[in-house]
């Protein structure tokens, strides 16, 4: 049986999820090491909201959050995430490890291979997962 | 133009992973079962069976986009033991298969340099190839799209070229109607499946939740269509040139015959051949084991540091290592008592009973989850997908007693795997209640 962990969730919203994972971003240097020469375009999609965030990744820092996407989505340099609002705030805040949301079928992630790992290694660092 | 690339990608990405050094092998099996017409046709059939397949995975793919295919799709659907126990033999399958096209190669490059041992050979590419998927290094689409499509255009360019002057040595008449057709397609029929496998591997390559409704669902049967044709075409130009004995007596066919068009010469296209489905096959199909043992150490089921990836490239340096190792000892074994007939047919055997429950999986989640967004639903009826889980595992069952003479190796041999996927199953799940005791514990204190 499916074992979607999205339990109820405290945080306030997806943007605030996404303004905590900045910061532990952008002050992990082990994630600075990981992502050197890696400037990517997050798109968090919330499919049952519809709410679109779109993180610049950019010289080695989240630098920018911003509502909706105008970036086409087979665009290399997107990443796009797709899954519930509530299990993309979970993910957000290291309560959901990215990779099990992934098996689960919770999340899905449009991108390169590399860039699935990668994004998986990131998690992996800032919550130790 | 965008649109074209990516469907061509999907296509090339499916063809190129099913098509191996090892689908030759395969062919040469089936000329021990079957005469080229019935051979034909089993490999149209087969083709066929995989294609009204492919809609089930594309439905699954549609609820479960970009996820690891194999494991999210049993996982969600069946019993978590069943799961994990398909899962296992997959992934025995993916090691097997890397063993049999490394020894393939072998044969070939010492059908040129035959003072290089074969095991040499073997350890050679697979170090290699796990060096160049520890560095972090992907293949770039379109050098992807370019080997298939030089791979499948030659093999389809030299087999018409052969083929088209000698079609009278074919003898295609009544008389193909004796010698009892039925069985020799039951007994073709599982192993022809093999020819195909691994196309169901497009489903992670999705560039974007669209590319689910109608690109990946249209992909899967045209990667399989081009394979029916290229497979058809080859074993023609097989049976027109070369008389049957020699084509069952090699595991590698496609050498004498290039030999017999361009003398001496041929053995060097072979290799390029083999180079060519190498590059598409090995590396991107079977390589693409080491996510799946990623995936599964990360899921808990296998050790923490199974899972470990590399913090400067990224690389899943932990699967490809494990993934790396059980492929050598697969080739050792296979190298050493030449297995490589064996393990195909067992390998087509395991997927056929996989495949079975993909479609499944489709019919227990439309009751589980009725209203689960659906961006492709499969339009076969309730009834052929019933067929379907019948027919594949009859046909796989059918491929264990294909090879005559060696029924007892090969039985010997799937019970092996099916007890060593069973006690895996066991240690996964008590390794991981330990893991969640100890992570209990830890949070105690």
């Amino acid at each position: 049986m499916a074992t979607t962990d999205v339990s109820a969730v405290h945080t306030s919203s997806l943007l605030a999820s996404l303004q905590d994972f900045q910061n532990r971003f952008n002050n992990d240097t082990r994630v600075k090491k990981l992502i050197k020469g890696w400037n990517r375009f997050l798109k968090v999609d919330g499919t049952d909201t519809g709410e679109i965030y779109t993180l610049t990744i950019q010289d080695l820092a989240v630098t920018n959050i911003e509502a909706g996407c105008t970036l086409a989505d087979d665009d290399e340099k997107v990443i796009a995430l797709q899954a519930s609002q509530e299990a993309l705030v979970r993910i957000f805040t290291g309560k959901y490890n990215p990779a099990h949301a992934l098996i689960d079928g919770a999340l899905a992630v449009f991108s390169g291979e590399r860039d699935k790992v990668k994004l998986e290694a990131i998690a992996m660092i800032i919550w130790g997962m | 133009m965008k649109k074209a690339f990516e469907l061509g990608f999907y296509v090339t990405f499916g063809a190129g992973i099913a098509f191996g050094i090892s689908s030759f092998t395969i062919l040469s099996e089936l000329f021990k079962v079957a005469s080229s017409f019935w051979l034909v046709v089993s490999i149209c059939l087969a083709g066929f069976i995989c294609m009204l397949l492919s809609s089930s995975i594309a439905e699954l793919a549609s609820m479960y986009p970009s996820s690891p295919g194999v494991r999210t799709y049993l996982k969600v659907a069946l019993p978590p033991r069943t799961s994990l126990f398909l899962v296992y033999l997959y992934l025995i399958f993916m090691i097997m298969v890397a063993g049999i096209e490394s020894y393939l190669f072998a044969l070939v490059v010492r059908q040129l340099f035959p003072q290089l041992p074969a095991l040499a050979v073997v350890i050679t590419l697979l170090v290699c190839t796990v060096a160049v998927n520890l560095l972090g290094l992907e293949l770039p689409r379109g050098v992807q799209m370019f080997t298939t499509t030089a791979l499948i255009l030659s093999v389809l360019f030299l087999g018409v070229a052969g083929a088209a002057p000698h079609l009278g040595n074919l003898h295609w008449g009544a008389s193909v109607f004796s010698g009892h057709p039925l069985s020799q397609i039951s007994d073709a029929l599982g192993s022809a499946v093999y020819l195909f496998i691994g196309f169901e591997w497009v489903t992670m390559m999705g560039f974007s939740a669209k590319s689910y409704e109608h690109k990946i669902p249209i992909s899967m049967p045209l990667a399989i269509l081009t394979n029916i044709v290229a497979y058809c075409i080859f074993a023609l130009a097989l049976a027109t040139r070369m008389p049957k004995e020699s084509i069952t007596v090699t595991a590698i066919p496609q050498l004498p015959y290039f030999v017999q068009i361009f003398g001496p010469r041929g053995a060097y296209v072979g290799l390029a051949l083999s180079i060519l489905a190498i590059v598409s096959c090995f590396n991107a199909g079977v390589m693409g084991g080491s996510r799946l043992i990623h995936a599964l150490a990360r899921e808990g089921n296998f050790p923490k540091s199974w899972g470990t990836i590399s913090i400067t490239t990224g690389a899943p340096i932990g699967g490809v290592l494990v993934l790396g190792v059980l492929a050598t000892i697969a080739s050792v074994i296979i190298v050493s008592f030449e297995l490589e007939e064996v393990a195909a047919v067992v390998g087509s055997g395991i997927v056929c009973c996989v495949y079975a429950a993909f479609v499944w999986a489709v019919l227990r989640l439309r009751k589980t989850q009725p209203n689960a967004r659906r961006t492709f639903r499969s339009p076969l009826p309730i009834w052929l997908h019933w067929i379907l889980i019948v027919a594949l595992p009859a046909a796989g069952v059918g491929a264990l007693f294909g090879i005559k003479g060696k029924t007892i190796q090969v039985l010997a041999t799937t019970i092996g795997l099916v007890v060593v996927s069973a006690v895996t199953v066991f240690w996964s799940t008590k390794y991981k209640s330990n893991e969640a005791a100890m992570r209990l514990q830890a949070n105690v204190s």
